[in-house]
Protein backbone atom coordinates (compact mmCIF):
# COMPACT_ATOMS: atom_id res chain seq x y z
CA UNK A 1 0.00 0.00 0.00
CA UNK A 2 1.40 3.39 -1.02
CA UNK A 3 1.02 6.31 1.38
CA UNK A 4 1.34 9.84 0.04
CA UNK A 5 3.80 11.99 1.97
CA UNK A 6 2.59 14.48 4.58
CA UNK A 7 1.58 17.89 3.29
CA UNK A 8 2.27 21.26 4.86
CA UNK A 9 1.10 24.65 3.66
CA UNK A 10 0.37 28.09 5.20
CA UNK A 11 -2.55 30.48 4.75
CA UNK A 12 -3.06 34.03 6.02
CA UNK A 13 -6.57 34.38 7.41
CA UNK A 14 -8.46 37.52 6.44
CA UNK A 15 -11.64 39.03 7.89
CA UNK A 16 -13.23 38.32 4.51
CA UNK A 17 -12.35 34.60 4.73
CA UNK A 18 -14.06 34.42 8.12
CA UNK A 19 -17.11 36.33 6.89
CA UNK A 20 -17.44 34.07 3.85
CA UNK A 21 -17.09 30.89 5.90
CA UNK A 22 -19.81 32.07 8.30
CA UNK A 23 -22.08 32.83 5.35
CA UNK A 24 -21.39 29.41 3.84
CA UNK A 25 -22.45 27.61 7.03
CA UNK A 26 -25.51 29.86 7.38
CA UNK A 27 -24.32 31.43 10.64
CA UNK A 28 -25.31 35.09 10.91
CA UNK A 29 -23.61 35.69 14.27
CA UNK A 30 -22.23 39.27 14.08
CA UNK A 31 -19.20 38.09 16.05
CA UNK A 32 -17.88 36.75 12.74
CA UNK A 33 -18.18 39.95 10.69
CA UNK A 34 -19.04 43.02 12.80
CA UNK A 35 -15.92 44.54 14.37
CA UNK A 36 -17.79 46.89 16.69
CA UNK A 37 -20.06 44.12 17.97
CA UNK A 38 -17.10 41.79 18.44
CA UNK A 39 -15.14 44.48 20.33
CA UNK A 40 -17.98 44.87 22.84
CA UNK A 41 -18.43 41.10 23.21
CA UNK A 42 -16.52 38.91 25.69
CA UNK A 43 -14.35 37.82 22.72
CA UNK A 44 -12.89 41.32 22.29
CA UNK A 45 -12.49 41.09 18.52
CA UNK A 46 -13.70 39.14 15.50
CA UNK A 47 -13.05 35.43 15.80
CA UNK A 48 -13.63 32.64 13.30
CA UNK A 49 -16.35 30.01 13.73
CA UNK A 50 -14.97 26.91 15.50
CA UNK A 51 -14.68 24.77 12.38
CA UNK A 52 -13.19 27.51 10.20
CA UNK A 53 -10.14 25.25 9.90
CA UNK A 54 -12.16 23.23 7.42
CA UNK A 55 -11.71 26.00 4.87
CA UNK A 56 -7.95 25.38 4.95
CA UNK A 57 -7.85 21.60 5.17
CA UNK A 58 -7.92 20.67 1.49
CA UNK A 59 -4.95 21.78 -0.54
CA UNK A 60 -5.50 23.99 -3.61
CA UNK A 61 -4.45 21.41 -6.17
CA UNK A 62 -5.59 21.57 -9.82
CA UNK A 63 -8.44 19.30 -10.90
CA UNK A 64 -6.03 17.08 -12.84
CA UNK A 65 -4.38 16.08 -9.56
CA UNK A 66 -7.65 14.89 -7.98
CA UNK A 67 -9.01 11.34 -8.22
CA UNK A 68 -11.74 10.60 -10.79
CA UNK A 69 -14.57 11.36 -8.34
CA UNK A 70 -12.81 14.66 -7.50
CA UNK A 71 -12.63 13.73 -3.83
CA UNK A 72 -9.86 15.52 -1.92
CA UNK A 73 -6.31 14.59 -2.89
CA UNK A 74 -5.50 14.08 0.81
CA UNK A 75 -7.56 10.86 0.64
CA UNK A 76 -5.98 9.50 -2.50
CA UNK A 77 -4.60 6.24 -1.14
CA UNK A 78 -3.85 3.19 -3.19
CA UNK A 79 -6.72 0.86 -2.28
CA UNK A 80 -9.15 -1.01 -4.60
CA UNK A 81 -12.07 1.37 -3.95
CA UNK A 82 -14.01 3.78 -6.19
CA UNK A 83 -16.12 5.76 -3.73
CA UNK A 84 -15.35 7.98 -0.75
CA UNK A 85 -17.66 9.28 1.97
CA UNK A 86 -16.91 11.20 5.16
CA UNK A 87 -17.35 9.09 8.27
CA UNK A 88 -16.39 10.90 11.45
CA UNK A 89 -14.37 13.77 12.86
CA UNK A 90 -12.64 14.48 16.12
CA UNK A 91 -11.65 18.12 16.59
CA UNK A 92 -9.66 19.67 19.41
CA UNK A 93 -9.45 23.45 19.67
CA UNK A 94 -6.75 25.26 21.61
CA UNK A 95 -7.43 28.91 20.77
CA UNK A 96 -9.53 31.15 18.56
CA UNK A 97 -8.49 31.98 15.01
CA UNK A 98 -8.61 35.71 14.22
CA UNK A 99 -8.01 37.85 11.13
CA UNK A 100 -4.29 38.19 10.45
CA UNK A 101 -3.37 34.75 11.73
CA UNK A 102 -1.00 32.75 9.57
CA UNK A 103 -2.14 29.18 9.89
CA UNK A 104 0.11 26.32 8.93
CA UNK A 105 -1.77 23.18 8.00
CA UNK A 106 0.01 19.87 8.23
CA UNK A 107 -1.74 16.65 7.35
CA UNK A 108 -0.86 13.02 7.00
CA UNK A 109 -2.64 9.73 6.64
CA UNK A 110 -2.48 8.00 10.00
CA UNK A 111 -3.85 4.64 8.98
CA UNK A 112 -5.75 2.69 6.36
CA UNK A 113 -7.77 -0.13 7.88
CA UNK A 114 -9.54 -2.76 5.77
CA UNK A 115 -12.98 -3.84 7.02
CA UNK A 116 -15.79 -6.05 5.80
CA UNK A 117 -18.90 -3.92 5.24
CA UNK A 118 -22.51 -4.97 4.55
CA UNK A 119 -21.96 -4.58 0.80
CA UNK A 120 -18.38 -5.81 0.60
CA UNK A 121 -14.91 -4.73 1.60
CA UNK A 122 -14.24 -1.16 2.64
CA UNK A 123 -11.30 0.84 3.92
CA UNK A 124 -11.25 3.32 6.78
CA UNK A 125 -8.77 6.09 6.00
CA UNK A 126 -7.75 8.11 9.04
CA UNK A 127 -6.23 11.53 8.36
CA UNK A 128 -4.70 13.72 11.05
CA UNK A 129 -4.45 17.46 10.39
CA UNK A 130 -2.73 19.92 12.71
CA UNK A 131 -3.16 23.68 12.60
CA UNK A 132 -0.58 26.00 14.14
CA UNK A 133 -0.29 29.78 14.05
CA UNK A 134 2.49 32.26 13.23
CA UNK A 135 3.81 31.95 16.80
CA UNK A 136 4.17 28.20 16.48
CA UNK A 137 1.24 27.71 18.86
CA UNK A 138 -1.30 24.94 18.50
CA UNK A 139 -4.63 26.17 17.19
CA UNK A 140 -6.56 23.00 16.42
CA UNK A 141 -6.24 19.36 15.51
CA UNK A 142 -8.56 17.12 13.53
CA UNK A 143 -8.58 13.38 13.21
CA UNK A 144 -11.01 12.53 10.41
CA UNK A 145 -12.04 9.09 9.26
CA UNK A 146 -13.22 8.60 5.68
CA UNK A 147 -14.79 5.47 4.24
CA UNK A 148 -13.56 4.24 0.86
CA UNK A 149 -15.46 1.39 -0.80
CA UNK B 1 -35.80 27.02 29.88
CA UNK B 2 -35.89 28.79 26.54
CA UNK B 3 -33.03 28.92 24.06
CA UNK B 4 -30.22 31.38 24.73
CA UNK B 5 -31.08 31.66 28.42
CA UNK B 6 -27.95 29.79 29.37
CA UNK B 7 -24.91 32.02 29.42
CA UNK B 8 -21.70 30.14 29.79
CA UNK B 9 -19.94 33.03 31.47
CA UNK B 10 -17.35 32.18 34.05
CA UNK B 11 -19.09 30.54 36.96
CA UNK B 12 -22.45 30.38 35.25
CA UNK B 13 -21.98 26.83 34.05
CA UNK B 14 -22.95 25.64 37.52
CA UNK B 15 -26.47 26.57 36.44
CA UNK B 16 -26.62 23.46 34.31
CA UNK B 17 -26.27 19.93 35.56
CA UNK B 18 -25.77 16.38 34.34
CA UNK B 19 -28.76 15.04 32.45
CA UNK B 20 -29.93 18.53 31.47
CA UNK B 21 -31.85 18.41 28.17
CA UNK B 22 -30.93 21.40 26.05
CA UNK B 23 -33.49 23.02 23.74
CA UNK B 24 -33.54 21.80 20.15
CA UNK B 25 -32.76 23.77 17.00
CA UNK B 26 -33.69 23.00 13.38
CA UNK B 27 -31.27 23.15 10.45
CA UNK B 28 -32.98 22.92 7.05
CA UNK B 29 -30.67 21.85 4.22
CA UNK B 30 -30.89 22.90 0.59
CA UNK B 31 -28.61 22.54 -2.41
CA UNK B 32 -27.35 26.11 -1.94
CA UNK B 33 -26.04 25.33 1.57
CA UNK B 34 -24.22 22.32 0.22
CA UNK B 35 -22.81 24.20 -2.77
CA UNK B 36 -21.57 27.08 -0.60
CA UNK B 37 -19.90 24.74 1.85
CA UNK B 38 -18.13 22.91 -0.98
CA UNK B 39 -16.99 26.25 -2.38
CA UNK B 40 -15.67 27.68 0.88
CA UNK B 41 -13.81 24.48 1.73
CA UNK B 42 -12.58 23.98 -1.87
CA UNK B 43 -14.07 20.50 -1.76
CA UNK B 44 -14.75 19.45 -5.35
CA UNK B 45 -16.01 15.94 -4.57
CA UNK B 46 -18.78 15.24 -7.11
CA UNK B 47 -21.28 13.70 -4.68
CA UNK B 48 -21.89 17.16 -3.21
CA UNK B 49 -23.21 18.73 -6.46
CA UNK B 50 -23.58 16.08 -9.18
CA UNK B 51 -26.94 14.40 -8.58
CA UNK B 52 -26.42 11.58 -11.11
CA UNK B 53 -23.00 10.73 -9.74
CA UNK B 54 -24.36 10.73 -6.17
CA UNK B 55 -27.17 8.35 -7.21
CA UNK B 56 -24.66 6.09 -9.03
CA UNK B 57 -22.76 5.88 -5.75
CA UNK B 58 -25.89 4.71 -3.92
CA UNK B 59 -27.14 7.98 -2.41
CA UNK B 60 -30.65 9.44 -2.72
CA UNK B 61 -29.18 12.54 -4.30
CA UNK B 62 -26.46 15.05 -3.54
CA UNK B 63 -25.00 14.61 -0.10
CA UNK B 64 -24.45 17.17 2.66
CA UNK B 65 -20.81 17.22 3.73
CA UNK B 66 -19.70 15.68 7.02
CA UNK B 67 -18.11 19.06 7.74
CA UNK B 68 -21.36 20.96 7.24
CA UNK B 69 -23.09 18.68 9.75
CA UNK B 70 -20.29 19.39 12.23
CA UNK B 71 -20.91 23.10 11.78
CA UNK B 72 -24.57 22.62 12.65
CA UNK B 73 -23.45 21.05 15.95
CA UNK B 74 -21.08 23.93 16.72
CA UNK B 75 -23.65 26.54 15.71
CA UNK B 76 -26.14 24.85 18.03
CA UNK B 77 -23.69 24.93 20.95
CA UNK B 78 -22.82 28.58 20.32
CA UNK B 79 -26.47 29.58 20.10
CA UNK B 80 -27.13 28.08 23.53
CA UNK B 81 -23.88 28.87 25.32
CA UNK B 82 -23.05 32.46 24.44
CA UNK B 83 -19.49 33.38 25.38
CA UNK B 84 -18.32 29.80 25.14
CA UNK B 85 -15.19 28.13 23.89
CA UNK B 86 -15.66 24.72 22.34
CA UNK B 87 -12.64 22.70 23.41
CA UNK B 88 -13.54 19.54 21.57
CA UNK B 89 -16.20 18.21 19.25
CA UNK B 90 -16.59 14.72 17.81
CA UNK B 91 -19.24 13.56 15.41
CA UNK B 92 -20.03 10.56 13.29
CA UNK B 93 -22.25 10.49 10.20
CA UNK B 94 -24.63 7.54 10.45
CA UNK B 95 -26.93 8.37 7.56
CA UNK B 96 -26.69 10.66 4.54
CA UNK B 97 -28.56 13.97 4.53
CA UNK B 98 -29.31 16.16 1.55
CA UNK B 99 -31.49 18.91 0.10
CA UNK B 100 -35.03 18.90 1.51
CA UNK B 101 -33.97 17.38 4.82
CA UNK B 102 -34.44 19.31 8.04
CA UNK B 103 -32.10 18.21 10.79
CA UNK B 104 -33.10 18.83 14.38
CA UNK B 105 -30.18 19.23 16.73
CA UNK B 106 -30.68 18.06 20.32
CA UNK B 107 -28.24 18.07 23.19
CA UNK B 108 -27.96 16.76 26.70
CA UNK B 109 -25.42 17.62 29.37
CA UNK B 110 -23.67 14.41 30.34
CA UNK B 111 -21.33 15.85 32.90
CA UNK B 112 -20.10 19.12 34.36
CA UNK B 113 -16.35 18.91 34.95
CA UNK B 114 -14.75 21.33 37.43
CA UNK B 115 -11.85 23.28 35.94
CA UNK B 116 -9.16 25.64 37.24
CA UNK B 117 -10.73 28.87 35.93
CA UNK B 118 -13.99 27.61 34.56
CA UNK B 119 -16.06 24.47 34.62
CA UNK B 120 -16.61 22.57 31.41
CA UNK B 121 -19.70 20.77 30.22
CA UNK B 122 -19.66 17.51 28.28
CA UNK B 123 -22.60 17.60 25.88
CA UNK B 124 -24.10 14.66 24.00
CA UNK B 125 -25.33 15.75 20.57
CA UNK B 126 -27.64 14.37 17.91
CA UNK B 127 -28.89 15.44 14.51
CA UNK B 128 -32.19 13.75 13.65
CA UNK B 129 -33.96 14.11 10.30
CA UNK B 130 -37.65 14.88 9.69
CA UNK B 131 -38.42 11.12 9.68
CA UNK B 132 -36.93 10.70 13.13
CA UNK B 133 -33.81 8.94 11.81
CA UNK B 134 -30.52 9.57 13.53
CA UNK B 135 -28.21 11.23 10.98
CA UNK B 136 -25.30 12.22 13.22
CA UNK B 137 -24.28 11.53 16.77
CA UNK B 138 -21.61 13.46 18.57
CA UNK B 139 -20.17 14.84 21.75
CA UNK B 140 -18.57 18.15 22.70
CA UNK B 141 -16.70 19.70 25.58
CA UNK B 142 -17.51 23.36 26.14
CA UNK B 143 -16.17 25.87 28.67
CA UNK B 144 -16.55 29.57 29.31
CA UNK B 145 -14.00 31.80 27.62
CA UNK B 146 -11.18 33.02 29.84
CA UNK B 147 -9.33 36.32 29.91
CA UNK B 148 -6.35 34.52 28.36
CA UNK B 149 -8.50 33.66 25.34
CA UNK B 150 -8.84 37.41 24.72
CA UNK B 151 -5.24 38.46 25.29
CA UNK B 152 -3.14 37.70 22.26
CA UNK B 153 0.18 39.01 21.04
CA UNK B 154 -0.05 41.74 18.38
CA UNK B 155 -0.72 40.12 15.07
CA UNK B 156 0.91 41.07 11.82
CA UNK B 157 -1.27 43.34 9.68
CA UNK B 158 -2.72 41.91 6.51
Amino acid sequence: MTHKPSKTFTYTVTARDIKRFAQAIGDNNPLYHDEEFAKRSPFGAIVAPPLFCQSMTFEDVPLAELPEDLSPSELDVDVPAQRTVGGSSHYEFYQFIRPGDEITVSSCIDSVTPKEGKSGPLYLVQVETRFTNQFGERVAKEVATYVKK
Amino acid sequence: MSKNNLNLNIGAIEEIYSGYDLPSQDFPIDSVNIFMFSAVTWNRHRIHYDHEQAVREGHKGIVAQRGLLGNFLCQYLNSIFSGAFIEQVDWKVLKSAGPGDTLTCCGKTLEVVPGEDSDAAIIDLELVNQSGELVTSGQARVRAIKETDRIKPIRKPF
